[in-house]
């Protein structure tokens, strides 16, 4: 804390002090450093502020209006994207709001982060050409499972429980339906290398996918059309499944 | 206890629902979850079942095709009375029981590494 009638500032690392001065023959004689205080005190209010601080509004006050609410939480209409885009943040979420004709929303990496980046929802499909390297809403894996032969099921996505037909042969129902039946469905079998049981996987076209549930079975290597559980010292079966929800 | 559901098919076999407990609602039964899955699947809906324990399924799959309900419907067993199915290539089996030529062996030997 610095006395502006020494001479110096200590702003702004310190809040000065301006003692009143008195008049008089038995007052206070006008010294230079009294001059010299205060304009350093300017001066040092000057550097903190910067050049134009208003920029293109008429006031500091007028310009902070703009982005802040008076208790300094920011205003929702603060962030402009350019053209028909918007950003707008209620309860601590951004909602970028971008126009149908945007063909791209580039983020870059170091913006997100897991804490703040907890799900993204997609909504527009891919166009008969899609882009390269781009994310659309049918090109993201919808459900999948690793799980044992009499339906228990390791690990999953979107996988809320599992039927156990018979002898490889097991149909997966899936927590959040599809939109059509004709998603595509991966289904390989784990087994030992050297078994002819369970070799191969397939979606059992008997009994084909509904948007609930999808048949699938694993079947020997001989070719007989029998279905057989995978074996060996950890048999599983992993499906995967992409489409349209 | 986890609850499995066993449907009982036309010819006895049985078919068994086993629940992904995270999936289930948070106020949900595990009765009223087991019915949430049944409906996804349409050909469940018309068989009979039995709720049971999972840990009293049988722990062995080697006789599969014999798991039945038991009469009192109130567990899954293995039925030692269920036959065992037949060799997928049971009538290739029998043919070379029946070979009595080399010529037979050389061309049922060659139907086998198809």
């Amino acid at each position: 804390m610095a006395n502006l009638n020494a001479g110096t500032t200590g702003y702004p690392g310190t809040l000065d002090t301006s003692p009143d001065l008195t008049d008089g023959s038995s007052g206070d004689e006008i010294l230079s450093a009294h001059h010299d205080g205060r304009g350093a005190a300017i001066v040092a209010v000057e550097t903190e502020l910067g050049t134009d601080p208003a920029g293109s509004t008429t006031d500091v006050k007028t310009r902070l209006a703009v982005a802040l609410n008076d208790d300094g939480t920011v205003k929702s209409a603060v962030i402009v994207a350019g053209g028909s885009t918007s950003v707008s943040y209620s309860g601590g979420v951004f909602t970028i709001t971008v126009p149908a004709t945007l063909t791209s929303v580039a983020m870059t990496q170091a913006t997100i982060t897991s804490a703040v980046l907890r799900a993204v929802t997609l909504t527009t499909v891919a166009p008969s050409t899609p882009g390269a390297s781009v994310l659309y809403s049918d090109s993201i894996v919808k459900g999948w499972a690793r799980f044992q032969v009499d339906g228990t099921i390791d690990d999953d996505l979107n996988v809320s429980s599992i039927t156990d037909n018979g002898i490889g042969d097991w149909t997966v129902n899936w927590a959040t339906a599809f939109a059509s039946t004709t998603y595509a469905v991966v289904v390989t079998p784990q087994n030992s290398p050297n078994s002819a049981d369970g070799r191969s996987g397939t979606v059992d076209s008997g009994n084909p996918p509904t948007t609930t549930a999808c048949r699938v079975l694993t079947m020997d290597a001989a070719g007989t059309g029998v279905a057989r559980d995978p074996t060996g010292t950890n048999p599983r079966v992993h499906v995967i499944a992409i489409g349209d929800q | 206890m986890a609850l499995g559901r066993v449907f009982t098919n036309p010819d006895g076999s049985v078919r068994v629902l086993r629940l992904n407990a995270r999936h289930r609602g948070v106020e949900e039964t595990e009765t009223q979850f087991l019915e949430r899955e049944t409906a996804k699947q349409a050909d469940l809906m018309a068989l009979s079942f039995v709720d049971v324990d999972e840990a009293q399924l049988p722990s062995s799959r080697m006789k599969r095709h014999a798991w039945r309900v038991n009469p009192a419907r109130t567990a899954l067993i293995v039925d030692p009375g269920v036959p065992d199915p037949p060799h997928p290539r049971q009538a290739l089996l029998d043919a070379l029981d029946q070979a009595t030529t080399i010529d037979q062996l050389k061309g049922l030997m060659k139907q086998m590494v198809r």
